[in-house]
Parts: structure tokens; C-alpha cells; sequence
């Protein structure tokens, strides 16, 4: 029995900014934060991209395949740093594909990637909070990650769409 | 155009949402009763229910505190009076479920719990408002122990009772308190309150929870400076600690505490704190000074026959004790975790 | 070259279209929103309670520096505040237990002068403990 399997155009390019990103995540899980789980995501800005490239389905592909296969590479899968990894994406997701499909003629990337930034902090900080570290103190450190939430989302926003630009222009 | 608003007034609500979250129908009371200062929380939507039962609370605490005195006359030293002539007498009606209550926990703690030793109290001075300041002497506690009555002097038949040991004084100190927390608790619940919690003295025993959580408790240090940890109490449960800091004097440099060991007439004095969650006052009052008495030595296998599971002892070096399902129960604050932590083995049968 | 300080806007280096301004504004609002509500329940004392016998309890505020006086069963009994901590500095009672108690700053807690019958409960708006166990 031989089984055709379909490989196309799409999944190619899913494929290849899955790539990209988990690329981008890997380097950075690599450079150690001055503060703990405050990160600026990059990672994101290949997400950013392919949702205004190729819709939020894409945008879901290319993200849950960057922290599935990023774990993998990094020995880290279905350890806690997985699941907080997981929640956060999962959170970046929902605000985009929210903003995405109600009022995308009003918002460009960069209000996406700032609420999708915020939702990807706060999912994290809720599921340590169950899941590990169950004291009242972790909350308070959200003013802080809200904050640098914003900053990454903006900025991030910011070098995803000067790359669009130059695609734009080349392609 | 269909779907402008939604995500933005969302947005815009959120906070808002979030802001209402910490509002609740929470009223709270204290007054003084039953020796001490009695703190009640009640959330519900019915503010005059909740005052008529905060108010009911206080004048029954006052009562029974009155009732139940141990050396103030009152019907309990009546009925101590009357043990003591060892001639069969009618008890009275609102004191003899305590007493059945009593004989039957002191017989469960192998006796570590006596309701009948107030004269031994009494020689240490902790029967007197003042603070006592001698121990007495060892002839004097070698003559009370050697006729030191036990509940089974105290014969029970009907609404009837006897007394065996002409010694005998009842002093109900380690049970009366948990037993009228829990008694005040199931009248608010037939009143239609299904959210409290009552704080006797540091005592406290919630029914319900405070709304998006349980009621969160709290633990002192023995040292008495801040909090070393914090407890969620079930829908029904009691928190109850026994500590030799509540009430001592010193004496020669010696420091005294009023726990009583019923097997040497002394203080028990190799323990600083033990606390005791369970479901009902009585015992989980009695079981904290029953198993304080007790000590390092032999606290679990009485825990154990007790049915007491959730325990947690500090000893005298500060290190913290308790039984695996108590650890899981026991939040310890953040400074308190150089502390060293002993996890004995399970107190479930 | 030419410096234009136009390209150091926000505008210069994305397109800002409204709805990424109501965001970034709303989400900026977030910021001192969570941080009043997360620092809020780090359980500050915001009031005491002053109880005598089984008279209705007062409250004071716990800012700044107070001394309160109050006639409870065997006479008076000073309070002390001092910003955001409560002591009592004398009470009539043989064992002094709540003037040796000292400071106290944890919302939830209670002093009690027994003998007295006077009680000081440390209350907070967002209280971290429903009670204290001892």
C-alpha cells in the first residue's frame, strides 16, 4: 500500500517561515534575559508577517510549529517552560485572529502585535501562576510585563513591517 | 462595519470587569465575648440577616462563656461542685452535650486531653486574670497527680451524671472555644448564611468561602512577629492552633507555659506550636492541645488514632513538622523557606 | 545630510491607523490600572478598627502619626499609629501582652488588651488574610 502525500506550494512556505521563526526562537532562548521571563519575542515579527501575507490560519501553523519544534530543538518539550511557551502562543493567537477578523480594516500591525504581545505575557504569567509558582506576589509583577509587553509588541510591529515594505517593494 | 465595536468595547470593559472582581456583600463584626475578641465575617446579599446573626453570635458566645466558666461561678463550677460530692444529680441540659463531648475526645487522646484537671490548673495560677509567678512546689504536684481524676470518673447515665474522684474540677478551656465556633456556624447556616467565618482569640472556623476563593488564613509565628504561612480552609473547616506563647509567665529564668502535661503535672514544654485543620471545632480544638501535650515523640500515632490527618508542629529549634496532606494544604511565605521542614509519615488510616 | 526629526515619530517608522492608536493608547492605560490592582493586594493596612466591649467599632485612618485614647473596661489605653503601623503604648492589664506585642503592620491581624476589652483589627481594602490564626 502506498500512500500519496500532497505536499504543496502552501505547505512549503508554512514550512519555511516555521523555519525562520523557530531560527529566531532558538537564538534567542540562547542569549540569557537581564530580567526573567521578560523577552522581546521576535519570533513574533515572522508571525506578524505571514497573518498579513497569508491570513491567520498560516499565522496559526507557523506559530504552533515554532513552539512545538523549538522545544524539541531546545530538549525543553512538555517541560514547564513548553507549556508556558504554548499558553502564550496560544494567547498571541486568539488576540490576533480576535482583531483580525472584526476590525482589520482599523488596525494595522502595530496595535495587533501590541494586544497579541500583552495576551502572550499575561497567558504566561496566569499558567505559572496556577501551574507553578502559586503565590499571590507573581501577580504583582503585571504592571511591569503589560509595560514591556507594549514596548516589544510596538516594536516588533515596527521591524515586521519595515520588512514588509522591502518584500513588497522587491517582490 | 458589522463588528467594529466589539473587540474595542472589550477592551474597554475588561478593567472594569476585573475592578468588580474584587467587590463583594462581605460584612465583618467583632466584638468582645467569650474572654476575648470574637471577629466575624459574613458574606451575603441580606445586610440585616448578616447583623441579626453577627449579634445573635455575640450574645450566645457571651452566654455559654458565662455559662462554661471554669472558675467564676457558674454552671459549670456548680456541676464540678456536685461531681465532687460523688452523689448522682441531674446535669444541666446545655452542659451535657459538651460533657459527653468531652469525656468521649479526652478517652480518644489517650487522656492528653483532660477536662477534669482544673485544680492542677489552678496550682499553676493560670485559673487567675493576674499573671501567676510561681510554679508550686513538687510535693504539691506529686499529691495532685496521684489522685488526678480522669473523664472516667465521671459517670454518665441518661441526662444523668456522678462523679468518682472528689479531685475532680472541670475545666473545658481546650474544647469549649471550638465547640461554640462550631455550634454559632451552624446556626447562621439554619438562618440561611452560607458564607462565614468566625475568629475566636486566632481560633477560626469559616463555612463557604469569600467569594472567587476560600478564605485564606494567616499562621503566626511563634515568635509572634508576622506570618509564616498561609492555609485555604475547605467549605467546612477549622483552623485551630495550640502555642506556648498564648499565655506563660517566667520564673528563675524559666519560662512557664499554661499547657499542662496531665503525665508529669508540668508545662509540655518541647513544643512551640501545633496547628490542627479539620472539620469540626470541638475536636480540632481539643486534638491541638491534646497532640501539643503530646510532643515530637508521639504526636503522629496519637494524630492518627485521633483521626486527625492535617497537622503541623513547630518544635523549640523553629523547624516545622507536618504530615504530608498538611504540606500540601500550607502555603509557606517567601522569607520562611530557609526553615527546616520535616515530613513525618501519613496520618491517614 | 539632513536631519528630519519627522522620522523619529511613530508615524515615520509604522502605519499608525486608528484603531493601533486606541490600542496603544488603552493597553498604556493598563499599565497604572494593574498596578494599583496588583499592588493593592500586597495587603497594605489602609484603616484600623478600634473595638471597646461590645460597643459598634471605629475606624481611623492609618496614615500619618496619631495617638489614640480610648476608655475601655479598666481604664484608658493609648494607640499609637505610625505610618501604617499600630502599637499600644499603655493599657491597664497585670500582663501587658498587647504593649509588648509591639508594631504590628500585617492587615487581618488584631491587637486585643484583654483586660480591657479594647481590640485594634488591622484592615485592608483588599485584605490578603480573612483572619489570623495564632
Amino acid at each position: 500500500m502506498k500512500k500519496n502525500i500532497n505536499i504543496t506550494e502552501e505547505d512549503r512556505k508554512i514550512a519555511a517561515f516555521a523555519a525562520l521563526a523557530i531560527v529566531i526562537h532558538v537564538l534567542e532562548s540562547s542569549f540569557p534575559s537581564p530580567f526573567p521571563g521578560i523577552k522581546p519575542g521576535l519570533a513574533n515579527i515572522i508571525t506578524l508577517l505571514v497573518l498579513f501575507r497569508y491570513g491567520w490560519r498560516f499565522a496559526a501553523w507557523v506559530s504552533l510549529l515554532r513552539v512545538t519544534a523549538g522545544s524539541l530543538l531546545l530538549g525543553t518539550f512538555m517541560s514547564p517552560t513548553f507549556f508556558l511557551s504554548l499558553s502564550g502562543a496560544l494567547a498571541s493567537l486568539l488576540a490576533m485572529l480576535l482583531l483580525w477578523s472584526s476590525i482589520r480594516p482599523w488596525v494595522g500591525m502595530a496595535g495587533i502585535s501590541i494586544l497579541a504581545s500583552i495576551s502572550h505575557v499575561m497567558a504566561q504569567l496566569l499558567v505559572a501562576w496556577w501551574l507553578f509558582i502559586p503565590h499571590r506576589g507573581i501577580l504583582a509583577l503585571t504592571p511591569i510585563l503589560i509595560a514591556t509587553g507594549i514596548f516589544f509588541g510596538l516594536f516588533n510591529a515596527i521591524i515586521a513591517s519595515s520588512i514588509e515594505k522591502r518584500l513588497t517593494d522587491t517582490v | 462595519m458589522k463588528s467594529f465595536r466589539w473587540p474595542l468595547a472589550m477592551l474597554l470593559v475588561l478593567p472594569v470587569l476585573l475592578a468588580a472582581c474584587g467587590k463583594q456583600d462581605l460584612y465583618r463584626y467583632q466584638s468582645f465575648a467569650f474572654g476575648t475578641l470574637i471577629e466575624v465575617k459574613i458574606r451575603d446579599n441580606d445586610k440585616t440577616l448578616a447583623d441579626r446573626a453577627a449579634a445573635d453570635l455575640f450574645a450566645d458566645f457571651d452566654r455559654m462563656h458565662n455559662d462554661w466558666h471554669a472558675w467564676q461561678p457558674s454552671k459549670l463550677t456548680q456541676t464540678s461542685a456536685l461531681l465532687a460530692t460523688g452523689e448522682w444529680f441531674t446535669a444541666d441540659s446545655t452542659l451535657l452535650p459538651l460533657i459527653k463531648l468531652s469525656k468521649q475526645y479526652s478517652l480518644l487522646s489517650n487522656g492528653l486531653f483532660n477536662p477534669t484537671i482544673g485544680k492542677l490548673i489552678q496550682s499553676w495560677g493560670f485559673h487567675d486574670s493576674e499573671r501567676p509567678q510561681i510554679p508550686p512546689s513538687q510535693e504539691t504536684i506529686t499529691r495532685l497527680l496521684d489522685t488526678l481524676p480522669t473523664v472516667n470518673d465521671i459517670e454518665i447515665e441518661g441526662n444523668r451524671l456522678r462523679g468518682h474522684n472528689p479531685q475532680l474540677q472541670l475545666d473545658l478551656g481546650a474544647i469549649a472555644k471550638g465547640y461554640a465556633i462550631s455550634i454559632g456556624l451552624q446556626k447562621m447556616r439554619n438562618l440561611g448564611i452560607k458564607h462565614a467565618l468566625i475568629n475566636a482569640g486566632g481560633d477560626l472556623c469559616g463555612i463557604g468561602d469569600r467569594g472567587q476563593r476560600p478564605w485564606r488564613i494567616g499562621i503566626r509565628k511563634p515568635s509572634g512577629n508576622g506570618i509564616m504561612a498561609s492555609i485555604e480552609l475547605g467549605k467546612d473547616e477549622c483552623v485551630f492552633t495550640s502555642g506556648d506563647y498564648e499565655r506563660y509567665f517566667t520564673y528563675d529564668g524559666k519560662r512557664y507555659n499554661h499547657i499542662i502535661d496531665t503525665r508529669t503535672g508540668y508545662p509540655a514544654d518541647k513544643v512551640a506550636s501545633l496547628t490542627v485543620l479539620y472539620k469540626k471545632g470541638a475536636l480540632a480544638d481539643a486534638a491541638s492541645t491534646a497532640l501539643f501535650v503530646a510532643g515530637p515523640d508521639y504526636w503522629q500515632d496519637l494524630a492518627k488514632k485521633m483521626g486527625i490527618s492535617d497537622v503541623m508542629m513547630i518544635d523549640k529549634r523553629g523547624r516545622i513538622i507536618m504530615s504530608p496532606s498538611m504540606q500540601e494544604r500550607i502555603k509557606l511565605e517567601p522569607g520562611e523557606k530557609e526553615r527546616e521542614i520535616i515530613i513525618s509519615k501519613s496520618l491517614t488510616q | 545630510m539632513i536631519y528630519d526629526l519627522r522620522l523619529l515619530t511613530l508615524n515615520a517608522m509604522i502605519k499608525m491607523k486608528v484603531g493601533d492608536w486606541l490600542i496603544l493608547f488603552l493597553s498604556l492605560l493598563l499599565v497604572p490600572l494593574s498596578w494599583s490592582m496588583t499592588q493593592s493586594d500586597s495587603g497594605a493596612v489602609a484603616a484600623i478598627e478600634v473595638t471597646v466591649g461590645n460597643q459598634p467599632p471605629v475606624v481611623y485612618s492609618i496614615k500619618g502619626r496619631q495617638q489614640i485614647t480610648v476608655t475601655g473596661e479598666l481604664g484608658n489605653s493609648v494607640i499609637e499609629i505610625r505610618d501604617g503601623k499600630v502599637r499600644i503604648i499603655s493599657s491597664p492589664g497585670k500582663r501587658q501582652l498587647c504593649v509588648l506585642s509591639g508594631w504590628h503592620q500585617q492587615s487581618g491581624d488584631n491587637i486585643v488588651c484583654l483586660p480591657n476589652k479594647v481590640g485594634v483589627s488591622l484592615i485592608s481594602n483588599r485584605e490578603q488574610f480573612d483572619g489570623i490564626n495564632f
